[in-house]
């Protein structure tokens, strides 16, 4: 236990050290969002609409995604950027600090330390960590700035953010309002599981695969509303908040924490048969 | 210098890595192309039917050509990841020969401003034919099922190239002209991606940072441009984002070739500075 919380803290300490300026761009690209969506209102022809936004929308615009291919659609499918974007940043941060310690000073402490697992477990509880710590720069920022425009204080989003984002066609309009803290809960769930199966990837064979996969995951996701695919579970629009049809936030959880332990045991495992010393920086 | 340059030409092209990269983006070229072919042949009993109802005189591979056509995903996945596989064959080099020694060896043979123009030429060709040859491969396989009828204006809802579009004028005059002219940029912009890439290698030792990160930096580009056009809420202005000034295809904003033009001096640019300030430096 104590060589998993040393490994663990000198990951923290040593991962935020070398990954500081991506936080502030991360950051950058919160605040992005939100002043996006709100002088995109002031556009709008309707007085005070800006103000009757609530927060719920903002964290709706933070987290919406876009709909799915369909084929009997003459409408171009676009794989919605600014879900992409953010999602993409944290796999880039969350990449390749665990493969650099590897090929680095990791190898030599683990072999004194002589546990394989400490290290293998410190490293995913530092991705729990850093998902953690994105989430939770994302809601504060965005909350920081909606709070600042003087929006609305409630949690719930209402279907105007829905149909400023052209989201028209898929919301029901008997329902106005869309508890959208439901969702939230499932997203840091989902994140980890994405980048704990980055961080098998990237240990067992290159990060750059690690990277691609991830990627492809998230384009495939945007393109095909299939449940058992993670990235249908991060976006807003597609979830059973918005859509009868959707992805409920249990299904999504159960998923994540699946994904989760699967991508420590079998990345745990194989690292253990794993011949460490061979592998190329 | 000439066998410095077929020697990088060489070692870029007779790559695992380069097979594996074009492999992919050919993959996702054919796949492009089969709903334009079976959107074709289901075209042709309307066509002719006297009584069927439903536009068919759009029926041109030029229209399906997957720099053109975004109904389909995979087109959208190819120049989504196309800055990505441009990098991956030999973008890196540099940074490898540096680390590995062999950089050291040559410059002690040759001239190190040749080597680094050997190098820089390959690495443009290389990235360049990442993008061109499955785009080709995808209008020439749709040629071989689709008419290469020019498209007409009227039918502009199903061909999306609107008059504002950038060389409107040339698709709708000569279609094959304007692929010419798109797949031109397409190759030159990823040429000199993998140059950028390359010349970053002399500031960004770590080559997952590199290759993922220079991604990422394209990524976020799209993503400024897009969160840009929502705020402007259809006031027409010029798109930015990078992956989506490769093809023809406008998604929200309008192509611009000033932008195109300031996106490539900027590519020449981040080749260029880094080289220049390290070319003296010693290797050893």
């Amino acid at each position: 236990m104590s060589r998993f919380f040393k490994f663990f803290m000198l990951d923290i300490r040593e991962g935020w050290r070398r990954s500081l300026a991506w936080w502030l761009v991360a950051a950058g690209v919160f605040l992005i969002l939100p002043v996006a969506f709100y002088l995109s209102t002031l556009n709008l022809r309707a007085e005070g609409i800006a103000a009757q936004f609530t927060l719920g929308d903002y964290y709706f615009n933070l987290t919406a995604g876009g709909l799915a291919y369909d084929p009997t659609s003459s409408t171009p499918f676009t794989l919605p950027i600014s879900w992409f974007a953010p999602i993409l940043l944290l796999a880039y941060i969350t990449l390749w600090y665990p493969y650099h310690d590897l090929m680095g000073s990791g190898k030599t402490m683990m072999i004194a330390s002589g546990s394989r697992w400490s290290w293998w477990l410190a490293k995913c509880a530092w991705i729990i960590v850093y998902v953690c710590i994105y989430c939770l720069i994302g809601f504060v920022l965005t909350t920081f700035f909606a709070l600042i425009i003087g929006c609305d204080h409630s949690f719930i989003a209402t279907d105007t953010s829905a149909l400023l984002l052209r989201f028209d066609s898929v919301i029901n309009f008997d329902v106005t309002s869309y508890d959208i803290m439901s969702f939230l809960y499932v997203v840091p769930v989902v994140l980890c599981a994405l980048c704990m199966l980055q961080l098998a990837i990237s240990l067992l064979f290159r990060p750059l695969w690690g990277y691609v996969v991830t990627i492809s995951i998230l384009f495939v996701s945007a393109f095909s509303g299939n449940h058992f695919l993670l990235g249908n579970s991060l976006m807003a629009i597609r979830s059973t908040v918005y859509v009868a049809d959707g992805v409920s936030p249990l299904w999504s959880t159960c998923l994540g924490l699946i994904a989760i332990v699967a991508s420590v045991v079998i990345g745990g495992y194989f690292l253990t048969k794993t011949d460490i010393l061979e592998k190329e920086a | 210098m000439i066998r410095l340059l077929k020697m990088e030409l060489s070692r870029a092209f007779r790559n695992r890595l380069y097979y594996a990269v074009l492999a992919v983006g050919i993959v996702l070229a054919l796949l492009s192309a089969i709903p334009g072919i079976q959107t074709h042949f289901d075209m042709i009993p309307k066509q002719l039917s006297p009584t069927s109802w439903g536009p068919t005189n759009w029926d041109s591979c030029y229209a399906f050509w997957m720099s053109v056509h975004n109904v389909v995903p995979f087109e959208g996945l190819f120049y989504q990841l196309v800055l990505l596989l441009a990098a991956i064959p030999y973008a890196c080099s540099m940074r490898q020969e540096l680390e590995f020694g062999y950089a050291n060896q040559v410059f002690s043979r040759v001239s190190r401003v040749k080597y680094f123009v050997a190098k820089y030429i390959a690495a443009f060709i290389s990235g360049g034919l990442v993008a061109l040859i499955p785009s080709t491969i995808n209008l020439i396989v749709l040629a071989c099922f689709v008419p290469t009828y020019t498209p007409s204006i009227e039918n502009v809802i199903y061909t999306g190239v609107y008059t504002s579009a950038l060389w409107s004028e040339i698709f709708y005059t000569n279609p094959l002209l304007y692929c010419v002219l798109y797949s031109a940029i397409a190759f030159c912009m990823c040429g000199l991606w993998a140059v950028a890439v390359l010349g970053l290698s002399f500031l960004i030792r770590n080559r997952v940072a590199l290759i993922s990160g220079t991604y990422l930096a394209a990524i976020l580009s799209d993503f400024i441009s897009d969160r840009l056009y929502l705020i402007a809420s259809g006031v027409a202005h010029p798109e930015f984002g990078l992956p989506q000034l490769i093809r023809a295809f406008e998604r929200d904003a309008t192509h611009s070739l000033t932008i195109v033009g300031i996106w490539m001096l900027l590519l020449l640019i981040l080749s260029l500075v880094p080289s220049l300030l390290k070319l003296k430096r010693d290797v050893l």
